[in-house]
């Protein structure tokens, strides 16, 4: 449970950009892979206060999702998630070959979260299952929140408008490059959050999460979950984790029966799992884009 | 500096622009007075269109300057030209037809909003709620304002086109066929609406819709291959040989 609301957090970073600002970045595993190293560098070197190496982990992922934006925000279209995708694998493999730091092929194992301490007033085990999640539900309720504020002020109403009708916004007087940056570094520093989350939930990190199939696979996740809702994503990710870690565990060839689940999806929940939660839950309260009166 | 005379807003001048090996715009002049409502007509492939596109900076001139209020805004993009107090609207309808009318409005308010606030609710900008309200009331679509704008009447699609370019506040409102494929009823409507502008603003517009043209211009500018053979009161160039020519064909003034 606690691994699919990670995943639900990475999912919803995506779609920052990919539901708001109308980019589909390809490249986002490596955002996710580099937190999760944050994390197991950290925590090997100093066991400092978990929650500062969560924030360490969103802040060097931003500065890295701005140098991979600052480039692929040149392109638009697929182009865009060419040069994400190319960008991830340059860090994926450069990982890889940096054997001494990142341990190559097998990784880095026995991550252990460092307790959540003010000294003298509290310390909170996080090696305890329940702590760890407890954590990681907060943690991704405060992104929610914040990510929620994002797109809803009016900065975020200009990347909606980016997404609609990017010719329109520049004549306008939108300088839309600069909006379109803001999105990737935010949503980069978010994976990155999600990586950090994840490598101490099972002891490693290693170049392997950093695999453009995940970047793949959290595509479909947003689509699936509903795209441009930020809850979507959420649920979508966390559903599609808890199907596919109980299908498999039955089923060997459980790829199959993903796949059958996706095309199914499509074909009967255009608006993703959240645009049938919504209609059920009352229109009122949740608005689902693209839902023609 | 140029030597602009101070009633002249815009100052276009000796303006050309190729495409290829197509000369579109050739040493082209045009002076728009301030708070007239000035006209560009001529036939299909005479550059008018061109020319908005190179004032509004989706490319630049190939040869030439442009002044706005005597400041040079040749060249610059569409992004900056906007804050110099120009804007235009489109041919070819260019909304965001899955927002919401309002939302329309608003965001193209907000581009004047000097700080965009990264987490503060949408309607935390005073001054640009009340500009949107202002807008809706003034283009009749208050009773639309949550609907979706794709799926408006093509009538209401071309006023709340006018909409976005008028909602960044600008000087000078190029208008690129404000009247495309309306009924007369609705041509007259927009006709008035524009006149109305015209109270705070200079107009320069490209219209085919000669009766428009005729009712509430106060300059017309003729253009045929890119060059300007013509300019005047509307009454002149009704009956200005070359331009019953243009557009008549030679028969007619044989006649």
């Amino acid at each position: 449970m606690t691994e699919a609301i990670i995943i639900g957090l990475l999912v919803m970073s995506l779609d920052l950009v990919m539901g708001y600002a109308g980019l589909v970045s390809f490249g986002h595993a490596a955002f996710f892979g580099v937190g999760a190293y944050i994390s197991a560098w950290v925590l090997a070197w100093q066991p400092i206060s978990f929650p500062l190496i969560l924030f360490l982990a969103f802040g060097v992922n931003a500065l890295l999702g701005m140098v991979v934006g600052l480039i692929a925000i040149q392109a638009r279209g697929i182009y865009f998630a060419m040069i994400t995708l190319a960008m991830s694998e340059v860090i994926h493999w450069t990982l890889y070959d940096l054997r001494g730091i990142s341990g190559g092929d097998s990784g880095i194992v026995g991550i252990i979260p460092s307790p959540i301490s003010f000294p003298g007033v509290f310390s909170l085990d996080l090696t305890r299952p329940w702590a760890y999640f407890y954590l990681t539900v907060l943690t991704v309720a405060l992104a929610f929140w914040l990510a929620y504020r994002f797109v809803h002020s009016p900065f975020g109403s200009v990347l909606q408008g980016i997404k609609d009708n990017e010719n329109r916004c520049r004549f306008i007087g939108y300088r839309v490059k600069k909006y379109k940056l803001t999105a990737v570094i935010f949503s980069s520093g978010l994976a990155g959050l999600a990586g950090a989350l994840y490598s101490p939930l099972y002891g490693f990190a290693s170049p392997h999460l950093m695999e453009f199939h995940l970047s793949g696979k959290i595509i479909l996740m947003n689509l699936l979950g509903g795209m441009g809702t930020l809850v979507g994503p959420i649920v979508g990710g966390v559903f599609l984790t808890i199907f596919e870690s109980i299908i498999s565990s039955y089923i060997k060839e459980y790829l199959i029966f993903i796949g059958i689940a996706f095309v199914l999806l499509v074909i009967f929940l255009p608006h993703g799992l959240y645009g049938v939660l919504a209609k059920g839950w009352g229109k009122f309260i949740f608005f689902v884009p693209g839902e023609k009166p | 500096m140029t030597g602009t005379p101070a009633n002249i807003i815009l100052e276009v001048s000796g303006l050309s622009r190729d495409f290829g090996g197509l000369r579109a715009l050739s040493d082209l002049y045009l002076n728009v007075i301030k708070g007239s409502i000035h006209s560009i007509i001529g036939p299909n492939g005479a550059g008018k269109s061109t020319l908005f596109n190179v004032i509004m900076g989706m490319f630049p001139p190939t040869k030439g300057r442009i002044f706005l209020q005597g400041k040079e805004i040749t060249g610059l993009p569409p992004q900056k030209v906007v804050f110099h107090g120009i804007s235009k609207s489109f041919q070819v309808t260019n909304i965001f037809s899955n927002l919401v009318v309002r939302e329309n409005l608003r965001l193209a308010c907000q581009v004047m909003e000097r700080k965009i606030p990264l987490f503060r609710r949408k309607e935390c900008l005073p001054l640009v709620e009340e500009h949107t309200e202002w807008l809706l009331e003034t283009l009749g679509l208050t009773e639309e304002a949550y609907t979706i704008a794709g799926n408006l009447s093509h009538g209401k699609q071309r006023a709340l086109e006018i909409g976005i370019a008028l909602a960044t506040r600008p000087q000078v409102l190029l208008l690129d066929e404000p009247t495309a494929g309306m009924t007369t009823a609705e041509s007259i409507q927009v006709a008035e609406f524009i006149k109305s502008l015209s109270k705070e603003l200079t107009i320069l517009m490209i219209e085919h819709d000669m009766q428009v043209v005729m009712e509430i211009s106060e300059v017309i500018s003729v253009l045929h291959q890119g060059q300007k053979i013509f300019e005047g009161v509307p009454d002149v160039v009704r009956n200005h040989p070359q331009v019953q020519e243009i557009y008549f064909g030679k028969g007619l003034t044989n006649a």
